[in-house]
């Protein structure tokens, strides 16, 4: 899909897009732990956790089915859905957060006011408060991620599909005058994962990878029902959501 | 009387709180190099990328080392003895602590290089600050003749609705 710019020259637009496959996910954490330390997200510590506080882009959601002895435990990571209709958005009075050209739901911390309708009205339950100032353990905030700001208390943050990557392959792909090769954009979760169950590309691009599997029998996104029409796209041989 | 001392404390408020802002404003402006370098003198000679050696390959233009000074001041290439400092400094093994006149604040993502290839030249955003004869005269902190940093934004986004280049807040923003 291109589109046409300003000076007559025809531009690509991406649709950045997710998919997980949960018949791959093992439900071991690297993802969630990879992107703490790509989105420098801080520690709530034991006390803030316990109380819910703990922000997190991407969490494992366990799913438990059965009864003891016959017990299945199923998991499915859960980033922020990036959803072409979005439901935080609308409710946010200072425009901090909106979706850009490429679809992707973004948070403008400077404009947040940290009342947390946004929070409260995302279905995915994705959407993260800074309830305290950022801490790490000593030492660690040596290692903090430059590409990515840190945020100050009192604002809500998610998921950004790892936009700082995804603006850096594109500045690379537009100065050497090509568009975005499918997999140049590797969000942290997908790098990691050690089982190559999720993956990340252009929607708009038909022969991408994700686009590809997107198209898949066993693709099904969450809450399909609500209408927010989400850009992470699940695998699953089985009905996952319905027993979900 | 008591009226008389109220407006005597208001208009000494209002004064001297003008006479301070005055004051800061011209501070955040002057900025003193600790050599007195003329752009002019050296633009007309080599340019920008030679003593901005990083422009054209990272998101850093980089200020000038003193091995890239001493390049050509080794020999007394100057009669000046503002360039004789450039030998001292060289002598003590010290780089010469230039002040950065531009500054973008931490969560901006700006990279020269991809704005170089993108066929600007530097003084698209940097205005005529090549062309200083003075050390730095008119051009303070944020440069007075380049984008200011009241409304750089501002200045940004001209060029880019201009050229039809991203608008969008996650394409510079961090």
């Amino acid at each position: 899909m291109t589109q046409m710019a300003s000076d007559g020259e025809e531009r690509r637009v991406y649709r950045w897009g997710m998919v997980i496959d949960l018949d791959k996910c093992t439900g071991c954490q690297a993802c969630v732990v990879a992107c703490r330390a790509e989105n420098n997200i801080p520690f709530a510590g034991e006390e803030q956790a316990q109380m819910g506080r703990a922000i997190f882009w991407i969490r494992i959601m366990p799913v438990l089915e059965g009864e003891y002895p016959r017990v299945r435990q199923r998991f499915i990571p859960v980033p922020c859905q990036q959803c072409d209709n979005p439901p935080c958005i609308k409710v946010c009075p200072v425009g901090a957060t909106y979706k850009n050209n490429e679809g992707v739901v973004s948070q403008v911390y400077a404009r947040c006011i940290g009342c947390r309708f946004c929070t409260v009205a995302c279905p995915y339950t994705v959407r993260n408060f800074n309830w305290y100032s950022p801490q790490w353990p000593e030492g660690m905030d040596r290692y903090l991620n430059p590409d990515v700001p840190v945020r100050p208390r009192g604002v809500v943050e998610k998921c950004s599909f790892c936009s700082q990557r995804i603006r850096e392959a594109r500045m690379r792909a537009e100065e050497e005058n090509r568009p975005v090769r499918d997999g140049e954009v590797v969000p942290a979760c997908v790098q990691t994962c050690p089982a190559d169950a999720m993956f990340f590309g252009d929607l708009n691009d038909p022969d991408s990878t994700v686009s590809r599997l997107a198209r898949s029998r066993r693709a099904f996104r969450l809450q399909e029902e609500l209408g927010t029409n989400p850009k992470v796209i699940y695998l699953g041989e089985e009905d996952w959501d319905a027993k979900a | 009387m008591r009226e008389f001392a109220a407006f005597l404390l208001g208009l000494l408020i209002i004064v001297g709180g003008a006479g301070y802002a005055v004051a800061y404003a011209n501070k955040a402006e002057e900025v003193v190099q600790p050599i007195r370098f003329p752009h002019a003198k050296h633009t007309s000679l080599v340019s920008c990328q030679t003593c901005h050696t990083q422009v054209n390959d990272t998101p850093h233009a980089g200020l000038p080392k003193i091995a890239t000074c001493m390049g050509c001041h080794q020999a007394d290439v100057s009669k000046s003895p503002e360039a004789a400092k450039v030998r001292q400094y060289s002598d003590r093994g010290e780089e010469v602590p230039w002040i950065r006149l531009y500054e973008l604040a931490d969560d901006i993502s700006f990279s020269h290089r991809f704005h170089l290839k993108q066929g600007l030249d530097c003084q698209a955003c940097h205005g005529a600050i090549g062309e200083s004869t003075q050390w730095n005269t008119g051009f303070g902190k944020n440069g007075t003749n380049g984008p200011s940093g009241r409304d750089l934004m501002g200045f940004c986004l001209a060029c880019h609705q201009g050229r039809g280049a991203a608008t969008d807040c996650v394409a510079c923003h961090k």
